[in-house]
Parts: C-alpha cells; structure tokens; sequence
C-alpha cells in the first residue's frame, strides 16, 4: 500500500508537537536564557554572551557543587547496585515471603522522599535520634550526622541508598528471572557449581544489560538529588552538602539570577545526556550477545 | 561402563504427578529414545537423569553407583539442550572449554588472572584449550572458534553444544529435543551424524523428542511414553510391528493406525466388518481392529474390505493419502497408496482390502491380545 505523505505527517503531529512542547523549546529556552543577565522578576534583560559561563569555571561554590554531586552519585550507585543485588540475589534463590520483601524494599521508591526526609531527620536526629541511641548501646560515640561537615554528605547518601536500592532490586529481580533455566542447567552440568563461579560465569555476566540500565537510572537520578537535600540540609554545613540541583535552585529562586541558573540547568542536561549517551554505547559494545 | 537402572521413579510437581514410578534399564552404549508428545514425562525423566532435579521416590544407579547422591557434574552425563543453552557471553572456544576448566582447575585457579602465578593453571588452560580445538575440529566448527552463539546459525550452535558435551568424554549422552527448532533439511542431517557420533564414541545416548521419524531413524531402542509411564520398550521395528497397546499403536506410524470395532465371539473366533478375519484366545468380548494405512490395498486380495466413500485425497509425490468415511466408524480411514494408483477422486464410492496378516488386534481397554490371521485364500472362487 502506498502511504500518503500528507497522513505521515498528520499522524506525527501529535507526538511532535508534545516533543516541541514539552521538552526541545523549554531546553531552547533555557539555553537562550543562559546567555543573558535575567534576574527573576526583571522586565528588562542584557545579552551577556559566555559571561554566565565563565562565572561558573571560576565559581568555588560550584566546583564544591559538582564534586558534591558526583561523590554522591559515585556512592548511591555503587551502594544501591550492591544492596539491590544482593537482596534480589538472596530472594531468588528461596520462594519464601519473595512478594512481601520485594516489597518491603520497594516501599522507599514509591514513598514521597520529602515526607521520608523528616522521618530521616528524626533518626538521624544528634540527641534523640534512634541511629545515634543505637551506637550508644554499641558504646560508641554520638555523631552529628546532618550538621558534620564531614558525614553530612554521606548521611545524604545513605538515605539515597535507602531509596534507591528498591529499585535497583525490583530491576535486578526482573534480570535474573530473564536468565534462562537451560543455561544455569547446563552450567550445572559443565562443573559451574560453586555460588561464586555460578555467580562470576552466569549470573553477573548474563545481568550485563539490567546491570547498565540500574547503573544509568541510578546515576541519573543521584544527579536528580533534591529533596533530602532541601529539607535536611539546605547545602550546609558550609556548602558540605551542596549539590548541582540545589544550586541551580538557590542561584534560581532564592538569589534570583536566572540567566547564571539557566548556565548550570544546561550544564546539568549535558551531564544527563553525556552518562545516556555512555550507556548507549555500553549497551551496543558490550552487553548484548 | 555400567548399565543405567531406574526403578519406582516419582516426581510431582505441586498435585500432578509427573512421572509415576517409572521403571527402565539403559543398557551400556545402546542409543534409547524416550518418545512421547509433550506434557508425558520424558524432559522430566532426562533432568531426573541428570541431576537437575530431585526424584520425590526411587532409585537411579550407574551399575552399583547411587547416582542420586551425586551432583550434576559429578554424574558424568553431557547434556544437549533444545534451546542449545550456550553460554551467550563467552566465545565458541570458551564455551567449549568450560567444562574441562571447570573440572581441570581448583578454586584458585579458576580465578582471573591465576594464570599470571601458577604455571600449572597456565598448563591446565592451554590442555583445555588443544582437546577443545581437536573436538570442535572433529565437528568441522573450528572456523568459528572465536564467534558469540548469537552469530552462528542454528546448525551451527547445535554443533557448539555438541562440542561442549563431547570434550568432557562423558560416560553418558543426554539429548533434550535437540532437533526441534532446527529446519528440516538440516534436521535430517544432524540425526544422521549424531547416529554416528554415538556409533564412534560407543557411550550410552539417552535421546528425548517428540518426533517418531527420529526415534524410529535413531535409536536401538524407543521407550514410548504416556502420563509418566513408559507403554512399550523395545526396537523401533518391535514398536512399529507389534504396538504392546493402542496408545502405541497411534502414536507411532503416520499416517495414524486405522481402528474398526470387531468382536471376539465364542471359540476366540474374531468378526470384523461383517465377516471372520482371524482367531484369538482368550474371553470373549467387543475388540479394536487396527490396521496401518499402508496395508491398505486397491486391488481385491482375500482380507478385510473396508468399502466407503472417499472424502479427501492427499498427493505428496510419492504417494497418494486417501481418507475413506466408513458407514458407522466416526474417524475416517486413511491409506497411502502408490502415487501411480488408478486415478480416485473425491466423492467417488471405494473398496479397500487388508490382508488379513496385517491386522492388530487389542482388547476394549486398548491392549495387544494375540491374534491368529485367517489364511488367505489363493483364489476367491476356491
């Protein structure tokens, strides 16, 4: 059958409207904006060429800002990776209560982090918190775990974990069931008996593809961190806590300076292009036999 | 090597019972098909063999060895996989490999990089690597030595496992529908070698598969089986002659076995069709006649006739299938006749006769009962 072009068009119309709409003019925009001096509010604006991002290279708070973000991406994957696959791991290997811990773990991804992040606050609280009354008891020393400069990072990244590794779980569930029967068969068969050999050989090599997709999506979301943020710390002490999202959000909202805020917002979508991109080409190299 | 001996074999899965006390002896180097369509047991029989799942009651020895206390790799048994079950990240060459690594090195050793500090894991890798290159040489795959099971085409993967099973020298085959997802040209190639692989190794194979052309092209022996029990055990020419019971009987053979109703009349005096076609002991009762279609024949011989009108004719090139609706029989009655018959068509009324050697006999519940076939008449007139 011979399509008509003008019904080609007519029946692409909708999706790219939706795309235009919703995601290459706002991204335009932003870019645009990030060229100017915008203040919030302003009714007048400069053209400023780079000048927003020179700024930025120089910008200690930024630097602070990125390796921030980046120790805790580093950290939340790798922790969220290992949690998540050692419980899917431990829960595939019995039948027993599989539904209710799958989701028991699950319960952190479709929780609202803002409401948990208080919760977090009263456990993580120095006098009353039940994280430090349970060290206390183990007769070691309480800790400031928000208002540390040097654990408030990690304490963030801690609750990122928490919230992360449900879905990191729920993935790699989903990946080992795809591995098929025949092929853990015939390992078992060639000598591949041994947890650890059943796991090095097996188990992790066929998971490669889950594995890419948790690693991205977890990136992808630990550069998202936000909301814990936001209500715990408000990227102190010192800046000990300042990640990219809250400082575009202060840059933003609080210090008004939009054009400077639209800078670091495309700088922030190039990483998130720049780590889809990766696990494109990982995906394409390596993953798929 | 020792004969295979399984008895009161039990496995159920939730409620249903799977195998159901199965009892069978694997002879030493013979090649035994488990024959069946799907759901009967036979995949489940072969992984009970293995060692991949756990029998709920019996016994299965390798001559005096226990063989259920045994792990998988311990049993010396190979495996070939339907679905081929390669190792889809590693090369041919390392899939061939695995099992002599497996086995050849200790825990350390197989390690990564373990090669780098022990000469004797280095000697272990390189042994692997010259028995798989001469087993995957002998299979005429080492050109491919270096691709990933996704490139290869299906002959070629069914090769790879092959190879894999082979270069461990197992004392025991087993087949798991190898066959079935392969084309049919190439499926009929590959039953020819893997019936000379077996003929050069001399190891027991031990073959599944749902496809009566290969049991009965393959094997020494077939054990057919149904709903966890095996009918009939015994030489493709012994199932296909003397069917043990109907089951059997129309399974094996295609087209499928013709049934009529007969009788067994006083004296053991057996009528079919309105006339007597043969004597059998035993009590007296309704009975099954059963015929295969290609005793079935156009010109008059003294025999069963079978008369009724011809509802479709099949040309295959070598021969012409007919079905024939006989008054009073709900399936109708098919028969293979030469492809230079006298021209049938449809619609038309026709007579078949069956030489009355030709018959099987069975009881009303579907077993053989003995059966003496008239003699034939030279001349009707005599």
């Amino acid at each position: 059958m011979r399509v008509n072009p003008l019904h080609t068009a007519l029946l692409l119309t909708p999706a790219t409207v939706l795309i235009l709409m919703l995601l290459v003019v706002p991204v335009a925009i932003v870019a645009v904006m990030s060229l100017t001096n915008w203040q919030f509010g302003a009714a007048t604006l400069d053209w400023v060429g780079l000048a927003n991002y020179r700024e930025l290279l120089a910008d200690p708070v930024f630097q602070k800002s990125i390796s921030n973000t980046l120790t805790y991406l580093v950290v939340v994957t790798l922790g969220s990776i290992t949690i998540g696959l050692g419980a899917a791991l431990l829960i595939e290997s019995d039948t027993q209560l599989r539904t209710f811990y799958r989701t028991a773990f699950f319960m952190p991804v479709a929780s609202t982090l803002i409401a948990m992040a208080v919760v977090w606050q009263f456990l993580l609280h120095p006098s009353v918190g039940l994280v430090n009354q349970a060290l206390g008891l183990l007769g070691m020393e309480p800790r400031n775990w928000l208002n540390d400069g040097r654990s408030a990072l990690y304490s963030l990244a801690a609750i990122g974990i928490w919230q992360m590794s449900g879905l990191a779980l729920v993935l790699f569930l989903a990946g080992l069931k795809s591995i098929p029967q025949d092929i853990r068969d015939a390992g078992a068969l060639d000598g591949i008996e041994h947890p650890l050999d059943r796991f090095r050989r097996i188990t992790w090599p066929l998971l490669g593809p889950t594995t890419l997709f948790v690693v991205t999506v977890c990136a992808i979301r630990s550069l998202q961190v936000f909301d814990t943020v936001h209500v715990l710390t408000k990227g102190g002490p010192n800046k000990a806590t300042e990640v990219l999202l809250h400082t575009i959000y202060s840059e933003g909202f609080s210090f008004l300076r939009m054009g400077y805020a639209s800078a670091m917002t495309v700088v922030f979508i190039a990483g998130i292009f720049f780590l889809t991109q990766l696990q494109h080409l990982a995906m394409e190299r390596k993953t798929h036999y | 090597m020792p004969d295979i001996h399984i008895s009161g074999l039990t496995k159920q899965f939730g409620n249903t019972k799977v195998i159901k006390g199965l009892d069978l002896t694997v002879r030493d180097g013979e090649f035994l098909t488990l024959l069946g369509s799907s759901g009967c047991g036979k995949s489940t029989l072969l992984k009970l063999i293995a060692g991949l799942d756990q029998p709920d009651a019996g016994a299965i020895r390798l001559g005096e060895r226990d063989l259920l206390a045994l792990s998988p790799s311990q049993r010396d048994c190979a495996m070939v996989f339907q679905s081929y079950a390669l190792y889809p990240h590693m090369t041919v060459g390392g899939n061939i490999c695995t099992p002599l690594l497996m086995r050849g090195l200790g825990f350390w050793g197989r390690l990564p990089g373990a090669g780098l500090f022990s000469a004797n894991t280095r000697r272990i890798k390189a042994e692997a690597q010259a028995s798989a290159r001469k087993v995957a040489q002998s299979l005429g795959i080492d050109g491919l030595w270096e691709r990933k099971p996704a490139q290869l085409s299906g002959g070629q993967r069914q090769r790879v496992a092959l190879a894999r099973a082979m270069v461990r020298r197992p004392a025991v085959f087993l087949f798991d529908e190898p066959l079935s997802n392969l084309d049919a040209n190439l499926r009929q190639t590959l039953r020819g070698e893997i019936r000379q692989l077996h003929d050069q190794l001399g190891v027991t194979f031990i073959y599944v598969t749902h496809d009566q052309h290969e049991a009965m092209s393959m094997s020494d022996r077939v054990a057919v089986m149904r709903e966890g029990r095996i009918l009939q055990l015994g030489t493709p020419e012994e199932i296909y002659t003397r069917p043990a019971n109907l089951d059997v009987a129309r399974f094996v053979g295609a087209p499928r076995i013709n049934l009529l109703d007969g009788e067994v009349k006083a004296h053991g005096v057996v009528w079919a069709q309105g006339r007597l076609v043969g004597h059998s002991h035993g009590k007296a009762g309704p009975c099954r006649i059963a015929f295969r279609p290609q005793a079935g024949m156009l010109e008059a011989v003294d025999g069963l006739e079978v008369e009724g009108t011809l509802v479709n004719v099949e040309y295959t090139g070598a021969e012409l299938i007919a079905s024939l609706q006989v008054d009073g029989i709900e399936d109708a009655c098919v028969f293979c006749f030469p492809a230079n018959s006298p021209a049938i068509r449809v619609g038309q009324t026709l007579r078949v006769s069956v030489p009355f050697g030709e018959i099987h006999l069975f009881d009303a519940d579907g077993q053989r009962r003995p059966f003496e076939a008239l003699p034939p008449v030279m001349s009707k007139a005599a």
